[in-house]
């Protein structure tokens, strides 16, 4: 796991109540990106329930990665590169079918990797480090069970549970997808 | 041979020429044009973070038919800090600002953070008015949406661009086109 708990304490913008434990290096990174511009976050607050068997029991849901309170977006992050991603746009597209007051966009690698084009680091070549932080022998992920759990936080889709709440009706960003 | 063929041969993951040197001085003259109009008898101030857009800024200002002041801003490497440091000025504005008409002159908006950042910061200086015009934008990948962009250039599509002042670890910014790279090959390119 990456952002232990010693972490959290020194991520300033950080304003969720449980310490995160980051999947991955670009969950991190992404962390460290919204800290840098001190735009408040979230990590994985709340889950959203995308299918239940008849029982009404839960058989499939999605958490995405951040909240950022301010922007009322929900963010995932995918290290994949944007023609690989077809699974995870299908969970986002039935999350917004399903809840669609819910903002929620992808956050690619290569918006990781714009950062470093703009800003590489002074004394080092961090634009490579992010190149290499974000390739290809990424750390496993955790398992589906971690990351799709149902939990205290679970949202369940308007109609069957009950509604996200502090969400706003000002639509979704219909361009994510393309 | 041209300076991006050179590169190319040389291994440089310089694709092709997405926009001309043609094209984008055609639309920096509209878009002086448009700012001119905008700004009569104002006199703005141009401010432009470094480094990306030092190009298109001193293309811009020549292109602006109204007297205007220029300075530059320098932000802080993202990961030279450590972990809990922030984004900051290195190099702040020479030329207070308030009172004034400040447009912001960059080279790329996308997540909108870092015009985010700037635009409240300049805020707090009690501009008379604030605007950002951008040479390139890609409003589909906006993190944060309250960024004052009035003018583009052009919206591109969801690729790395190198030249016309954009560069990656100070490379190929003296490209006078804008090339898209070739961002498979990026790793080893950086690597070397």
């Amino acid at each position: 796991m990456h952002g232990e708990a010693d972490q959290t304490q020194r991520f300033r913008a950080f304003c969720g109540s449980v310490p995160p434990r980051f999947a991955n290096p670009a969950e991190l990174e992404c962390a460290r990106i919204f800290d840098w511009y001190g735009i408040p976050w979230e990590y994985e607050p709340r889950s959203f329930v995308l299918e239940c068997d008849p029982e009404g029991r839960v058989t499939r849901a999605f958490t995405p990665d951040f909240f950022l309170p301010e922007q009322n977006l929900f963010i995932e992050v995918t290290v994949m590169k944007q023609s690989l991603v077809t699974r995870k746009n299908r969970k986002l597209r039935e999350l917004r079918a399903l809840y669609p007051d819910v903002r929620v966009k992808l956050f690619y690698r290569r918006d990781i990797e714009r950062l470093a084009q703009r800003y590489h680091a002074r004394g080092g070549n961090h634009a490579a480090h992010l190149q290499l932080a974000l390739g290809e022998t990424m750390f496993p992920a955790r398992t589906p069970l971690l990351r799709e759990c149902v939990d205290s936080t679970m949202t369940s889709p308007p109609g069957r549970m009950n509604r996200p709440s502090g969400t706003t009706s000002d639509g979704n960003d219909g361009g994510l997808l393309t | 041979m041209t300076a991006a063929e050179s590169l190319r041969t040389a291994g440089h993951p310089i694709g092709e020429v997405y926009l001309a040197r043609s094209e984008i001085a055609a639309r920096v003259g509209e878009l002086g044009e448009a700012l001119g109009n905008a700004y009569v008898g104002r006199e703005p101030v141009l401010v432009a973070p470094l480094k990306s857009s030092t190009v298109f800024l001193a293309d811009l200002s020549r292109a602006l038919d109204c007297d205007h002041a220029v300075d530059f801003v320098e932000l802080a490497s993202y990961g030279s800090g450590a972990l809990g440091g922030g984004v900051r000025l290195l190099k702040d504005l020479d030329i207070p600002i308030v009172g004034r008409h400040v447009v912001i002159v960059a080279d790329v908006v996308d997540t909108g953070l870092t015009l985010s950042y700037l635009a409240r910061t300049f805020s707090a200086r009690a501009p008379e008015s604030l605007s950002a015009v951008t040479l390139l934008d890609r409003p589909y990948r906006r993190l944060v949406e309250d960024v004052p962009v009035e003018h583009t250039g052009f919206t591109v599509p969801d690729e790395l661009y190198a030249g016309y002042g954009l560069g990656l670890d100070e490379r190929w910014r003296a490209l006078p086109d804008l090339h898209v790279v070739l961002a498979d090959a990026l790793p080893a390119a950086l690597a070397s």
